[in-house]
């Protein structure tokens, strides 16, 4: 107790005692220390008993060894195969670039799909004369020519922009009900930014679910291309190029995850042993 | 001059190792063994955990040569050893069956004493001094022991020992102090059971200590 105290209020910590033990002392330091040895019994003690300690630590035999731990070919035959650890540390980059890669480019489709919803409604004439050159060329709903592939960012926004179309792509087969195809929905033009919200895929537009527009193409291939008609004919491939953005980005997100899992195990695997 | 052709040596051996040269390899093994196995027999008190410690470091090494840059191998190797440990030590102690204690007697039981050991008696006090020792370092925190044993039982330098733990020297330095003051204090409270010559050393110091000089 008193003991206690006492080391509290000394001026030289025990610390100092063992690295001068040691010779870790810088000499300003050690020339102080031997200066209070001499004053202070306790302090000479304790450092008498902590070289006869270390003294004595240093005298601990050397066991021989009982065997040589040379590896033989068969402890290594197991062991080199399972080198996780050394291609762990190189492979973490690679990982981590990728998965930043696959970041970058899930960004970059969002951002364009982001910027499409936003700029259809201001490329629509634009993407209303393109959407009739097309229709005259290929009346069918599947044939893709090259002219079609160029004009396509311009009908894409074209397309987005119509209530129609979007809903007409739910439905690939084409329902085989030939309804008027004269009838150009004078209502949905009126509200085109509506259906671009998601909610609005699944839900037909009123009266849109009787005149399904896919058919419009189908039914009459010769017929002159009216402005009216003609955007229904890009639809359906529009929206398809739509939903394939969307698939690309699920792609890209969940690469990205996995991606970045991987990176992760494999840093804390190498930061290990 | 001697030192140099040595470590010139092992950068070879170690770009042999990585190469996968097996026998290059265990040209360092056969350098390093004694050495890692009595670390690990003074982490471990016991001559099946420290042998199974020092195999498991060889084959970790081995594992990771390619991981080694630089030229402090020994400190990288005894590193892993004092890892190894510690794995070795939880392993045993999961289960309590392969008691530590039970081995700490006989860590330094079988030894033959060397050619240079000055007499019969004289070996066999030592002896006596060893257990009593290494039972006080068992009794250390683990980061204490592991700094004592390296700095005052293998000698290695504050730089190296700081190398091997990954601290600093700073910390190196704080830790032996402490482990050597408890195992100081350790030893003084079972004075009684030190042989007698080593006893006159640091006995009857318990009284006087901190009492003798008043401020």
């Amino acid at each position: 107790m008193f003991d206690r105290l006492k080391f509290y209020r000394h001026p030289v910590r025990e610390e100092e005692l063992s690295a001068h033990l040691d010779g870790r002392l810088s000499p300003d330091r050690a020339r102080r220390l031997e200066e209070h040895l001499r004053s202070c019994d306790s302090c000479s003690r304790k450092l008498a008993d902590l070289r006869a300690l270390a003294a004595a630590l240093r005298e601990m035999p050397d066991a021989p060894v009982p065997r040589s731990f040379a590896l033989t070919p068969e402890q290594v035959r197991d062991v080199r195969p399972v080198r996780p650890y050394a291609p762990a540390g190189r492979l973490y980059p690679v990982f981590r670039n990728a998965a930043a890669a696959a970041l970058v480019l899930l960004f970059a489709f969002v951002g364009a799909d982001i910027f499409l919803e936003s700029g259809g409604g201001r490329s629509e004439p634009q993407g209303d004369m393109v959407g009739a050159e097309k229709s005259m060329e290929a009346p069918s709903v599947t044939g893709v020519t090259a002219d079609e592939e160029k004009s396509e960012r311009q009908a894409f926004g074209e397309n987005l922009a119509t209530p129609l179309d979007t809903t007409g792509a739910l439905r690939p087969p084409p329902v085989p009900v030939p309804v008027a195809p004269e009838t150009p929905l004078p209502g949905a033009e009126s509200t085109p930014l509506l259906v671009l919200s998601p909610t609005a895929w699944g839900t037909p537009m009123p009266g849109e679910s009787l005149t399904p527009l896919p058919d419009l193409a189908l039914t009459a291939p010769g017929t002159p291309a009216a402005p009216g008609a003609a955007q229904p004919a890009a639809a359906p491939e529009k929206e398809e190029d739509r939903v394939w953005l969307r698939v690309l980005e699920g792609v890209f997100a969940g690469s990205a995850l996995g991606l970045l899992a991987v990176a992760l195990f494999l840093r804390r695997r190498s930061r290990r042993a | 001059m001697r030192l140099q052709d040595r470590t010139a040596d092992e950068a070879l051996l170690v770009a042999r190792s990585k190469e996968g040269d097996l026998a290059a390899f265990n040209v360092l093994v056969e350098t390093h063994q004694s050495r890692v196995y009595n670390l690990c027999l003074r982490m471990l008190a016991s001559p099946e955990a420290a042998e199974d410690a020092a195999q498991e470091t060889f084959l970790a090494a081995y594992r990771s040569i390619d991981r080694f840059w630089g030229t402090a191998f020994r400190a990288w190797l005894l590193r892993i050893a004092v890892n190894a440990c510690t794995d070795e030590l939880r392993r045993r102690r999961r289960r309590p069956q392969v008691s530590l204690e039970a081995g700490s007697a006989a860590a330094d039981g079988p030894l033959e004493p060397p050619d240079s050991s000055p007499s019969p008696e004289e070996w066999a006090l030592r002896q006596e001094v060893s257990r009593h020792i290494q039972d006080g370092l068992m009794k250390l925190p683990y980061d204490q022991r592991a700094a004592v044993v390296l700095c005052d039982v293998q000698g290695l330098s504050y730089e190296e020992i700081a190398q091997t733990l990954a601290v600093s020297v700073g910390t190196v330095k704080s830790r032996i102090s402490r482990g050597r003051a408890r195992l100081r204090r350790l030893l003084l409270e079972r004075a009684e059971l030190l042989p007698a010559r080593f006893r006159h050393k640091i006995d009857d110091r318990n009284i006087e200590d901190g009492a003798g000089a008043p401020p």
